[in-house]
């Protein structure tokens, strides 16, 4: 470690090697994009991994345990657990991502205005808000599935409409916090219009909160979306779905483990990944956390 | 005269925090002096424009803030806090350029390394972040910033409290080589002295003491500006000691300071009016003892 002229702490040798590398935060935080990425992935490519089509029943090898012929064995009606477990990736992560998604656009959106406008508008956003919070997540979504029809975009819309209001409060404080720095203060004194200023300022220090939230809840919404399924408001048959699958082996799992043990190790996995790449998300988007260089 | 406070009451919610304050900003450097809690930082952002006041009036030359042309008011006033006055995100010459008028984009590039020349950085710095800069630098980059728009006066909110005393050194000299006007909030009486002609002192958010700088710092007339005097540390010299309830009284009791004055008499239930005493106006019905150099008790 040397020190630079104006004292800044720096590792002068570790410069131009770190410029050249990729910037691993750490190594749980890689070894979590690693295996969203191959998740993604096989995913993905699915039709092509597979090697058994989608949904393809086989009366004559039910419960049929892991084998060079069905790795991860097979279901009650005979389906390969693999190639379900392929092309349920591709379900589960759509509702995690389309869920998350429209949450943090709306929940980010309306947080981070009524965190920086405060009075009467945050207000008004927080009791909105408030209403939301106060139905029970699952009730609500009960309700939504009674008028809509029992689907994955139904599942979306349920669980969306329950988590998007823990991305409001928490934006609106982190808002709430930022706009009261002084540099927003200076950006008021020389006339910045307030929407740029939440763009330019307002948002991007509160996003770090707001995208490791994000990480570690999509989990969660794969869970909640495979209880909602359970329920007959998700995913129907024949679409393959990890917590679909979960729930119909799960009377299974004393006699015949793989049918739900392979299925919930996707769902931990998967979990997993998100978890530990958020943490390292939160470290990479701190710009104090990275190692100081040399002023020149 | 640039700005003027009149009959300023100043508060957070319902609660007052300043009270009826009237000072003009005039030329030659004008300090603002008291403890944390004060006011001084209240009644820098409502001349920002960044508080309502919820009496009085603040006056840009011949009119209101509220009616006042803001883009020039903008122009004209520009704040300098402290050195934590940079987006940790932006880079040091995106903060810069924030600044500029829209109409000079294009070479903003070669206005901000001006600026940063004209502070004494390096325009290479242009690229860093905030947190890879010292704290004197950083202060710097501020002071650039504010210098964007070629302000007539700079608001200075402690710019000094957070920085050794050799870096604060050769900030004051660059703040003292600015042609724009300066008010200067701050409880460093050293610095004050340095950069303004004409103080006030504020204590529990009313003016007690208001007058050139020397005078008040050479011979205060309110018991509170000598308090603040001689709580000034000297090399050598004896520990300051703090006397008195910390606390003030609630405002339309008395004066403000009578809990902690050591010259506090029953006449200071009612409270005092400011009135010229000598080369500075002073609101204690004691100014003329204080000056005399009564140290504490009534006078008999």
């Amino acid at each position: 470690m040397t020190a630079g002229k104006d004292g800044v702490m720096a590792s002068a040798e570790a410069v131009p090697l770190r410029r050249w590398l990729p910037r691993v935060p750490d190594r749980f935080a890689a070894l979590g994009a690693v295996l969203l990425v191959l998740v993604v992935l096989s995913a993905i490519l699915a039709p092509w991994l597979a090697p058994y089509p989608m949904g393809e029943l086989r009366p004559l090898e039910q419960l049929r345990p892991p084998s060079g012929a069905h790795w991860f064995g097979t279901d009650q009606v005979g389906r390969d657990v693999f190639s379900q477990i392929l092309y349920g990736g591709r379900t589960s992560l759509f509702i995690a991502v389309a869920v998350l998604g429209v949450s943090a656009v709306v929940g980010v959106t309306l947080g981070v205005v009524a965190g920086y406008a405060g009075g009467w508008l945050r207000d008004v956003i927080m009791r909105v808000t408030d209403v939301f919070l106060a139905f029970p997540a699952l009730l609500l979504s009960l309700a939504m599935a009674v008028v809509l029809q029992p689907s994955v975009n139904t599942v979306v819309l349920a669980i969306a409409v329950t988590w998007w209001p823990w991305y409001t409060r928490l934006a609106a404080s982190m808002a709430a916090s930022i706009a009261t720095r002084s540099y927003v203060d200076a950006a008021r004194c020389l006339g910045v219009p307030a929407p740029l200023i939440i763009l330019r300022h307002v948002l991007p220090n509160s996003l770090t909160p707001v995208l490791v939230q994000l990480s570690l809840d999509a989990g969660g919404v794969i869970l909640t979306s495979a209880a909602l399924s359970y329920l007959g408001l998700g995913a129907q048959e024949p679409t393959a779905e990890w917590g679909l699958m979960v729930q119909q082996g799960q009377t299974l799992f004393t006699t015949n483990w793989w049918v739900v043990t392979f299925p919930g190790l996707a769902i931990l996995v998967t979990a997993f990944a998100f978890n530990v790449l958020g943490e390292g998300l939160r470290n990479a988007l701190d710009p104090r956390s990275g190692t100081a260089r040399v002023v020149k | 005269m640039i700005l003027r406070a009149e009959r300023v009451t100043l508060g957070y919610g319902r609660r007052p925090v300043v009270h009826e304050v009237t000072l003009d900003i005039t030329e030659g450097g004008v300090g603002l002096i008291g403890e944390s809690g004060s006011g001084k930082t209240t009644l820098a952002r409502a001349f920002l424009g960044l508080l309502t006041p919820m009496s009085g009036n603040i006056w840009y030359g011949d009119q209101t803030l509220k009616k006042a042309d803001l883009r020039k008011f903008r122009k004209d006033v520009q704040p300098v806090f402290q050195a934590e006055a940079l987006d940790p995100r932006m880079r040091i010459g995106t903060s810069i350029a924030e600044a500029l008028p829209r109409g000079s984009r294009p070479g903003a590039k070669q206005r901000v390394a001006e600026l940063l020349e004209q502070v004494g950085l390096d325009p290479g710095l242009a690229a860093r972040r905030p947190h890879q800069l010292s704290g004197g630098q950083r202060q710097r980059v501020v002071i650039a910033r504010a210098l964007a728009v070629d302000p007539r006066l700079l608001i200075l909110d402690e710019p000094t409290s957070a920085l050794d005393v050799t870096v604060q050194a050769r900030i004051l000299d660059l703040l003292a080589s600015l042609d724009a006007e300066r008010l200067l909030i701050t409880h460093n009486l050293a610095v004050v002295e340095r950069l303004c002609r004409t103080s006030h002192v504020l204590f529990a958010g009313r003016v007690v003491e208001s007058g050139p700088t020397r005078d008040l710092l050479a011979n205060p007339a309110h018991p509170y500006t000598r308090a603040l005097r001689d709580a000034v540390p000297r090399l050598g010299g004896p520990p300051p000691e703090a006397t008195g309830r910390a606390e003030a009284v609630p405002a339309g009791t008395g004066c403000p300071f009578r809990l902690r004055c050591p010259l506090a008499v029953p006449e200071c239930e009612r409270a005092p009016e400011p009135r010229d005493v000598e080369s500075r106006q002073v609101a204690c019905h004691r100014a003329e003892d204080v000056l005399a150099g009564a140290s504490g008790g009534p006078v008999t």
